[in-house]
């Protein structure tokens, strides 16, 4: 660190080697003209014009690697950029929340990190750090913190309380066992598997197939697929239906194995550090004063198994460009007897003690069937009718049990609790979803009346707090009795 | 102290800009249907059916905010400023004092003729971070966004 007329000029530079990672752009922008090569362009001209669009990655990244320099300065993390239109940043230490790296296999084998800085500010990463050997980052990450401390550490002094000591306690590792069973229970893959299956027999067309199983349908002395019997048909049917599935489970058994391999969850004074993944590495920091909500998931495959899933929305996260939600997993599974106690750690000092659960209004149940019967009337009553006339009024009565059956086990498992220091609410029944909120992270209060509301004398609750901000995740307390709500409201802020 | 409610003045402004919205809409109904269908034998019940939705468009734009101004109140206590709002779908908004980040104040042209002003609440949350009160006299904008910054220093997230 040297100084010109005061300002701090900052003195290290890059990894020498940071350009190679910016190959991949200069890919990208040749990605056209390769797609134009491989449609059958002619090569004359066309090689030359590609030459410069590979080279500008790599030009950019040496220009870059030349121009950028980072420092620790006296209060904060000094970064210069540019040198014809220089921008020099500084962020403030205490302002730091998060130094992670993330290396994928090529960061690996040349032993470097990108290193994110991230601020509480929101909008995604302030600065990276593209890219920094391992011991630079190291002792990035040392200084900064090291020197966020000290600052704590003066603030805390004239606040007459001590910091807290840094030592490290595992709270969570996650085996293979556990492993496989979360790529058991997750269904995402499952869905995509089935729609690239589809689109493929939309575009292979049933006469290939006709080719490829034809032969051993001739041995059984059939000529087409169309003379199968129909028991034959729905075995086919059936046993497809099998076979994706086993493909997508092991599918994702697979990228759990991969993405969450020796995961780790510790906790190091005020942060929670989770780090995973076999190729590309994960070393994430999740400070505890960011928490603002912590969401616990229970699909029914989760409650086969006994396990739930522990996510966390961080303030300022909503502008992630990873996840674009601002969520982080606190646990992509862990046994159930074990959530109560991770939560603790992800809101600590607050007490959870025995949280005394409050039912919905007493009318959901009626509420909720009559919502279900009218759904059901209008989508299978117009194809019932078209298809078997009057007497397709007969499908009507069919989804009385559904919506009975929907009514009453929501309206029993929905609840929510309010202790001295959180809200809890807990929703559904087929996907059980729990809310931790501290009661001090809530912004605003939103009561809301629909006319549906009105009728039923009933107001839905929504917080707002500074993390999460996806629809999914949102806090709301529907279904109330107005004046409970009313009462809840008030008791918030 | 209960609820308020805004200047009468902002009926006045939304009803300007609703009928200005309508406005625009006819010429563009009418510039397009009139050069499409010149001379056909559809034009007459098509000019009828589009200044028959206009008309209601216009009504609607006249009656609507004078309902919105009934239904919107606000209410400043202790604890933060409570805004209530909505024809069908009723909201409640209680903004505590300590969560307000930063205020605006803002008044466009129109709102500048009638002096009326919106109110505008930032708070560090991420679903709604921008609670606005329009309508408000200029003066009491002013004097609200001071009750509620004076009373209560701003506390971080």
């Amino acid at each position: 660190m040297r100084y010109e007329d005061g300002h701090p000029i900052p003195e290290q530079r890059l990894h020498p080697l940071s350009w190679v990672f910016y190959l991949s752009g200069g890919l990208g922008a040749a990605l056209p003209a390769l797609a134009a090569l491989a449609l059958g362009a002619e090569w004359g001209g066309g090689l030359w014009a590609l030459l410069p669009l590979i080279l500008i990655g790599p030009l950019a990244g040496l220009w870059h690697q030349w121009v950028y320099r980072y420092d620790t300065g006296p209060d904060g993390l000094v970064i210069r950029e540019g040198l014809i239109f220089r921008n020099l940043r500084q962020i403030d230490y205490r302002r730091i929340e998060n130094l992670d790296t993330r290396r994928n296999p090529l960061h690996r084998l040349l032993g470097v990190a990108d290193v994110k800085v991230e601020t509480s500010s929101g909008g995604g990463a302030e600065a990276t750090l593209r890219v920094l050997s391992l011991a630079q980052a190291a002792r990035l990450s040392e200084a900064v913190f090291a020197r966020r401390r000290a600052l704590e550490a003066d603030a805390g002094a004239e606040a007459g309380d001590a910091p807290p000591a840094a030592e490290t306690e595992v709270l969570l590792r996650l085996p293979p066992g556990e492993l496989i069973r979360m790529g058991l229970i997750d269904n995402r893959n499952l869905f995509w598997l089935g729609a690239v299956l589809g689109s493929l027999i939309q575009v292979l067309g049933v006469d290939l197939l006709e080719r490829l199983v034809g032969p051993a349908l001739r041995d059984a002395g059939l000529r087409y697929v169309s003379e199968l019997g129909l028991m034959l048909k729905v075995l086919l049917v059936v046993g497809t239906v099998i076979g994706v599935l086993l493909v997508g489970k092991a599918l994702s058994v697979l990228s759990a194995l991969v993405r969450y391999h020796g995961y780790v969850l510790e906790q190091a004074g005020g942060d929670l550090r989770a780090r995973h993944g076999l190729f590309t590495r994960h070393a994430v920091t999740l400070r505890l004063a960011r928490v603002q909500v912590v969401h616990q998931l229970a699909t029914p495959l989760h409650r086969l198994f006994g396990r739930v899933a522990l996510q966390v929305d961080l303030a300022g996260g909503a502008g992630d460009t990873d996840r674009g939600d601002g969520a982080r997993p606190l646990a992509p599974i862990c046994p159930a007897d074990r959530a109560p106690a991770l939560i603790d750690r992800a809101l600590p000092g607050l007490a959870r003690r025995e949280p005394q659960w409050r039912p919905l209004s007493a009318r959901t149940r009626y509420r909720l069937t009559r919502l279900w019967l009218w759904c059901w009337a209008l989508l299978s009553l117009p194809p019932a009718l078209w298809w078997w006339g009057w007497p397709g009024l007969a499908v009507l009565p069919a989804g009385l049990p559904v919506a009975l059956l929907h009514g009453h086990l929501y309206a029993r498992y929905t609840r929510w609790a309010l202790t001295p220091d959180l809200l809890l609410f807990h929703r559904g029944w087929l996907w059980r979803r729990l809310a931790v909120v501290p009661r001090n992270r809530i912004q605003t209060v939103r009561l809301t009346r629909s006319p549906f509301d009105r009728r039923y004398r009933m107001t839905a609750l929504e917080v707002d707090t500074a993390g999460g901000g996806l629809t999914k995740r949102r806090v709301r307390l529907g279904y109330l009795d107005r004046d409970v709500a009313a009462r809840l409201a008030r008791a918030l802020v | 102290m209960g609820f308020q409610s805004v200047d009468r003045g902002t009926v006045a402004v939304w009803r300007l800009q609703a009928l200005a919205g309508v406005a625009v809409a006819a010429l563009v109904m009418v510039g397009v249907t009139v050069p499409l269908l010149a001379g056909g034998a559809w034009l007459g019940p098509v000019l009828a059916l589009v200044g028959g939705l206009l008309a209601v468009a216009a009504g609607l734009a006249l009656w609507l905010p004078a309902k919105a101004h009934a239904r919107l109140r606000y209410r400043l206590d202790e604890h933060g400023l409570t805004i209530e709002h909505g024809i069908l779908w009723r909201h409640r908004i209680i903004v505590p004092r300590v969560r307000v980040q930063h205020s605006d104040i803002s008044q466009g042209p129109l709102q500048r003729a009638f002096g009326v002003a919106t109110l505008r609440l930032y708070t560090a949350g991420s679903r709604f971070t921008v609670n606005s009160l329009p309508g408000l006299a200029d003066d009491r904008a002013r004097a609200l966004r001071r009750q509620l910054l004076d009373e209560g220093d701003g506390d971080a997230v």
